[in-house]
């Protein structure tokens, strides 16, 4: 079974490196450095998971992940926020992200917190 | 701030002794204090206590404070959550970074006492900075059935306040203003003219002086948030050379220096914003 990535990132190095990491037979990903149509990009490419930048041009993170959050469609969709925000864990819970990551984190974590909501 | 603007203008062009009439027509500044000194401001030079001519003595100024800053919880952490469901509303704008309440002794109510009984003309203004960082949400915004972003419009000014002010964070590393107005329009000499002309000129400035702290502080704080991103792609990139398959070992050792570095980096960045 294939499954699809969406990482949305502003920064472009980091969005590519993180397409590199993730990238394996197998597995769907799709990079954006905007999130204002997130809810389009989520019909279209019906993804597994969700990776998302807090900081992140028009909207924002927080934002764009409340709106695919309001869609009872998209429940099964994990969603793993990514943010040097020192309160992102509270941000976390409060969107009902299933997992976060502080930057500067490193690839082993990366890698790991990302087959962990994959397997799930 | 574009009253403040407006009055800085209107300095430059009129001279100081004018900044009254524009700042608050029919009103005059009476005091300007930055958290305890009110008590001190108005020891200080009773020329002040002439000005602000009370119908009673102000005995206890510092209970107005003392009062406001439990109210508001400004006292003692240097960030605190401000819950207006908790206390009363008192009528409020916000502009900027600053959060204004018109008048302090509505806010306060029977807590000050009978300092109120007689003095209707005198109010209390006073001005708190947001913390670093906090922004006030406007609206709320949802999606209807096609997908499209929508503002949703709140149809009660009053709940509207109360939506601005909920979890609003105030800063106390920032100096609190408070101004007694006086609403009641006569002469003044010439000495009272300048005397209320300089404490205008000076709660301009702090105004200023706290809008643009604010600022600065905040663009420091986008720093180093940025900082971590490609912070970010340096640590994985060393981690993922140093970890390929068939890398020499110089190669690797550089890997892990880099590394290094770059968690020293992070941990410069952690210093900067101080404990957590």
């Amino acid at each position: 079974m294939e499954h699809c990535i969406l990482i949305y990132e502003d920064d472009r190095e980091l969005l590519e490196l993180c397409r590199i990491i993730l990238s394996k037979p197998g597995r769907k990903i799709e990079t954006f450095n905007r999130c204002e149509n997130i809810l389009e990009d989520v019909r279209q490419y019906q993804p597994d998971l969700i990776l998302m930048d807090l900081w992140i041009p028009e909207i924002g993170g927080e934002k764009a992940i409340s709106l695919v959050k309001e869609v009872p469609e998209n429940d099964h969709i994990a969603v793993i926020l990514f943010s040097a925000n020192t309160e992102i864990a509270e941000i976390c819970s409060n969107l009902g992200a299933d997992d976060y990551l502080k930057k500067p984190f490193d690839l082993a974590n990366f890698r790991k917190t990302v087959e962990k909501h994959l397997l799930n | 701030m574009a009253d403040v603007k407006k009055v800085s203008e209107g300095r430059k062009k009129n001279g100081e002794e004018d900044v009254l009439s524009q700042l608050y027509a029919g009103c005059s500044i009476i005091g300007e204090v930055f958290r305890m000194p009110l008590v001190a401001l108005f020891r200080l030079d009773p020329r002040l206590n002439e000005i602000a001519n009370f119908q009673k003595p102000v005995e206890s100024p510092s209970t107005v404070i003392s009062n406001l800053q439990l109210i508001v919880q400004t006292s003692s952490s240097p960030d605190v959550q401000f819950n207006p469901e908790s206390f009363r509303i008192a009528p409020v704008k916000i502009e900027d970074k600053l959060v204004i309440f018109d008048d302090v002794l509505y806010f306060t109510g029977n807590e000050l006492g009978n300092f109120g009984e007689g003095n209707e003309h005198l109010r209390f203004l006073a001005v708190l900075p947001l913390a670093v960082d906090k922004e006030i949400v406007q609206s709320q915004t949802s999606v209807d059935n096609s997908g499209s972003i929508s503002a949703a419009q709140n149809e009660d000014d009053d709940d509207t306040e109360m939506h601005k002010l909920r979890n609003l964070s105030l800063s106390c590393g920032n100096r609190l203003l408070l101004c007694l107005m006086d609403e009641r329009p006569r002469m003044l000499d010439d000495i009272q003219k300048v005397l209320l002309s300089k404490m205008a000129g000076q709660l301009l400035y702090s105004w200023e002086l706290q809008v643009m702290h604010i600022g600065k502080a905040n663009q420091y704080k986008k720093l180093r948030h940025d900082l971590r991103t490609p912070l970010t792609s340096i640590t994985m990139l060393s981690q993922l050379i140093g970890s390929m398959e068939g890398m020499d070992s110089e190669t690797q050792e550089m890997c892990e220096l880099m590394l290094k570095a770059a968690q020293k980096m992070d941990a410069l960045i952690a210093d900067a914003e101080g404990p957590a």
